[in-house]
């Protein structure tokens, strides 16, 4: 009976709040009359009793019986000051006295209600980031891609304090779960977060595009759309140069473009205003020269981790007229690699740069030296009263590895790149197995459709199979090749790639069984998953998130880099490479640092660093001697050689 | 005034030998792919090309061809510069009609004299 009525109620209740505003009145309005008829009951307990004949707040004047207590009660419950001071008024004068008293209640109600709704709207933007940002000297990052974080670990580790302003079509709150997440809300850079479009002039001013110190945009993936790739990317870069007024500012304008097809269309769109980054061809540079030079990604991630030896950019004028050899012989504390300077193009100022520089090159009064080394600074440069050591000539066309049969193990849109720079690189008989789940007429089509040019020196054969699978490997020797590739494969679903990665290593592992481990390099879309791979024989990771965010972080902190990091990580020209020692002092049982510069500069090369087994020293002490053997390699700079 | 066209699609290549060769005197004019050199030797009237041989488009052993099968420019002093380190380049690019060749990393001294002795001769 009691649990029915309740229901009833409830149901009535419900029944009220669902018609909304007429309800929730209605409902007001029943509960005010029921709890004043409620209080007029007191007229039974007593209220007008002779024990509470002096309460000054109890009227008597009306009737001293319903009426008063009607109105004891009504001033208890609406508490209405009008309304009390209209006691023993005429009616009409007490019904305008409620009713003014009535709206005066409502008014200031609604002034509650308007300050609160401004308030929780004020909130709301905050929380959902449409507010202007007001900030100046900034960092913008447009769009929410897979490098967004890996850059902010950058910015975070070059310049702390910095100030970025991630501008994206993502809810507020889902991208500050992923920085939670992954740990950026720990970290020394200030991230401002506002929700929208990039491809908007109204968005871009929002985020004070035009005031900041530089702006990387970001090539939005366009999943299973190859066509649409980059397309907002170079939507973004059109209206930063052509329809936001910088106001006579000019921030440090980058941007990712992933295909390369895509890359003259960006230049266009860029008007020369954009340092631009080919985010596939880096990775296919870096893939194919680990390819040829085993452990050189421990030379890249050395490289590229702020915390060890970089690139900097330094003026030193006291050197100007003096020689690269010279030079490099006198700098304790930094390797000297090349210059770099400004020159006007076409009306526009622009960055310049060259690397590896013959040891005769005198360095010109507008260079600046560009240098590797453990921190930026003025750099102590011995007096030149020493003798030179003299560069020997060891014979030219040295080169790296040149592997004659590869495992390609996987698919993605860096596979074309790759195996194009393969083919430049390839010995006549070079023969490449390419494992993947794409059907062999497919992936031949696929080959033909997007190198740009046939293969001449390489041969393909295309393999169906899961590579996860043991059957795969089915009549496949792996000590047949002096390398496998595994790359992140387009067929796993995008944050899974990594896991597939890993049950491929692990297959490989299992098909190798107790046979010495074949050259391996693993391609990762998260370096965060690095330490997946510690315990397996992977000889190079190339993170490839890692690498585009590093070359886009860098090249934001300091423009003037950005020839540089093109340079290295393109094809063509002058490439990081990993050479015995032996090679350039034949005969020599040790060798210091020094010795080895000299000894580079005689084969135009530039040295940097050693690697002893796995660990990478670049910019090492000059003077410290090391034993020439297997382990002892050399990291040079040297102009990228083809057959 | 000497009018240089150099035929290289590297960046850092093109910008620091135009750079070493203008404070030499030179006039430079530049071109990225082969179809540009092509056009470029054929309006701007150089009297040397250096022209790099792996080229996006067309090769430059395919532009010195065309460049010596066109009246205008048949004459045109050509030094071959090449990443390719395998023997017999050097008689690949002197049979595609190249007058020099030269091999990368550039010695800008080296590269000098052989400009110089392309543009002393008189034949």
């Amino acid at each position: 009976m009691f649990k029915e009525l309740k229901e009833r109620v409830r149901y009535a209740l419900d029944e009220l709040f669902a018609r909304e505003i007429a309800g929730q009145v209605a409902l007001f309005l029943t509960l005010v009359g029921v709890v004043i008829l409620i209080g007029t009951t007191a007229v039974f307990f007593g209220l007008f009793a002779t024990e509470n004949a002096n309460i000054q707040s109890i009227p008597r004047d009306i009737d001293g019986g319903f009426l008063d207590a009607l109105w004891w009660s009504s001033k208890l419950v609406l508490n209405l000051p009008g309304l009390h001071g209209a006691y023993g008024a005429t009616w009409p004068i007490v019904v305008y006295a409620g009713v003014l008293s009535f709206s005066s209640l409502a008014t200031f109600a609604i002034l509650i209600s308007l300050v609160r709704t401004i308030i929780r709207r004020r909130l709301d933007s905050l929380r959902k980031g449409d507010t202007p940002v007001k900030e100046r000297d900034h960092i913008v990052l447009l769009s929410w891609t897979g490098k967004t974080i890996p850059v902010l670990r950058q910015i975070a580790k070059l310049r702390a304090r910095s100030k970025v302003v991630i501008l994206a079509p993502l809810q507020v709150s889902a991208m500050q779960e992923s920085l939670r997440s992954a740990g950026v809300s720990r970290l020394p850079v200030k991230v401002i977060l506002r929700s929208g479009t990039p491809s908007n002039v109204d968005e871009l001013v929002r985020v004070a595009a035009h005031r900041a110190a530089s702006v990387v945009v970001l090539s939005t993936p366009h999943a299973g759309k190859p066509a649409g790739r980059d397309s907002e990317a170079i939507k973004t870069m059109m209206l930063l140069t052509g329809s936001v007024d910088m106001e006579g500012h000019r921030p440090t304008l980058i941007a990712e473009i992933e295909d390369p097809h895509n890359l003259q269309l960006a230049s266009m769109a860029g008007r020369g205003q954009f340092q631009i980054v080919a985010s596939g061809t880096v990775i296919s540079k870096v893939i194919v020269q680990c390819i040829r030079n085993p452990g050189l990604s421990a030379v890249y991630r050395e490289l590229f981790e702020p915390m060890g030896n970089s690139i900097y950019v330094e003026e030193i004028a006291a050197e100007r007229g003096k020689t690269m050899r010279s030079i490099a012989t006198r700098m304790p504390t930094a390797v000297p690699i090349g210059v770099t300077w400004s020159e006007t193009t076409d009306g526009a100022q622009r960055v310049a740069a060259a690397l590896n520089l013959e040891p005769e090159y005198e360095l010109d009064d507008d260079d600046s030296l560009i240098v590797i080394a453990g921190q930026p600074g003025e750099r102590t440069v011995a007096p030149d009263n020493r003798t030179e050591g003299v560069a020997r000539t060891i014979g030219s066309g040295r080169s790296a590895n040149t592997p004659r049969r590869v495992l390609l193990i996987g698919w993605n849109g860096e596979l074309y790149d790759i195996l194009a720079e393969l083919d430049a690189h390839a010995l006549d008989d070079t023969e490449i197995t390419l494992l993947s789940v794409v059907s062999e007429d497919d992936a031949a089509e696929r080959v033909a459709e997007f190198l740009d040019a046939p293969l001449k020196n390489v041969t393909v054969e295309f393999r169906v199979g899961n590579p996860v699978n043991q059957s795969a490997y089915h009549n496949l020797d792996l000590q047949d090749f002096d390398c496998i590739v595994v790359l992140a494969d387009d067929a796993a679903d995008a944050a899974e790639v990594d896991a597939y990665t890993l049950r491929i290593v692990l297959r490989l592992s299992d098909v190798s069984g107790e046979a010495p481990a074949v050259h391996t390099v693993v391609e990762l879309t998260d370096g965060m998953n690095r330490p997946l791979f510690d315990s397996l024989d992977v000889t190079d990771i190339v993170a490839s998130a890692d690498i585009v965010s590093a070359e886009l972080a860098q090249t934001a902190r300091q423009p003037v880099l950005g020839p540089v990091y093109r340079e290295l990580l393109r094809a063509g020209g002058v490439e990081l490479s990993v050479r015995p020692v032996g090679d350039y002092l034949p005969g020599a049982s040790e060798c210091t640092f020094a010795d080895l510069v000299l000894a580079a500069q005689g084969n135009l090369e530039t040295a940097v660093g050693v690697m002893v087994g796995s660990e990478v020293l670049l910019n090492p002490p000059r003077d410290v001697r090391r034993k020439i053997d297997d382990s002892l390699q050399l990291v040079v700079l040297a102009q990228q050689l083809y057959r | 005034m000497t009018r240089v066209l150099l035929v290289e699609d590297n960046e850092m290549n093109r910008d620091m030998l135009s750079r070493r060769l203008r404070k030499k005197g030179y006039e430079v004019e530049m071109a990225i792919d082969g179809p540009a050199a092509l056009e470029a030797a054929k309006t701007c009237n150089p009297d040397i090309v250096l022209m790099d041989l792996s080229l996006p488009i067309m090769d430059g052993w395919e532009v010195t061809r065309e460049l010596r099968n066109y009246p205008a420019t048949a004459s045109l002093r050509i030094i071959a510069l090449t990443a390719h380190a395998m023997d017999g380049d050097e008689a690949k690019a002197m049979e595609a009609g190249c007058d020099d060749y030269d091999t990368k990393p550039i010695n800008f001294a080296r590269l000098l004299e052989k400009i110089e002795r392309q543009l002393a001769r008189t034949d």
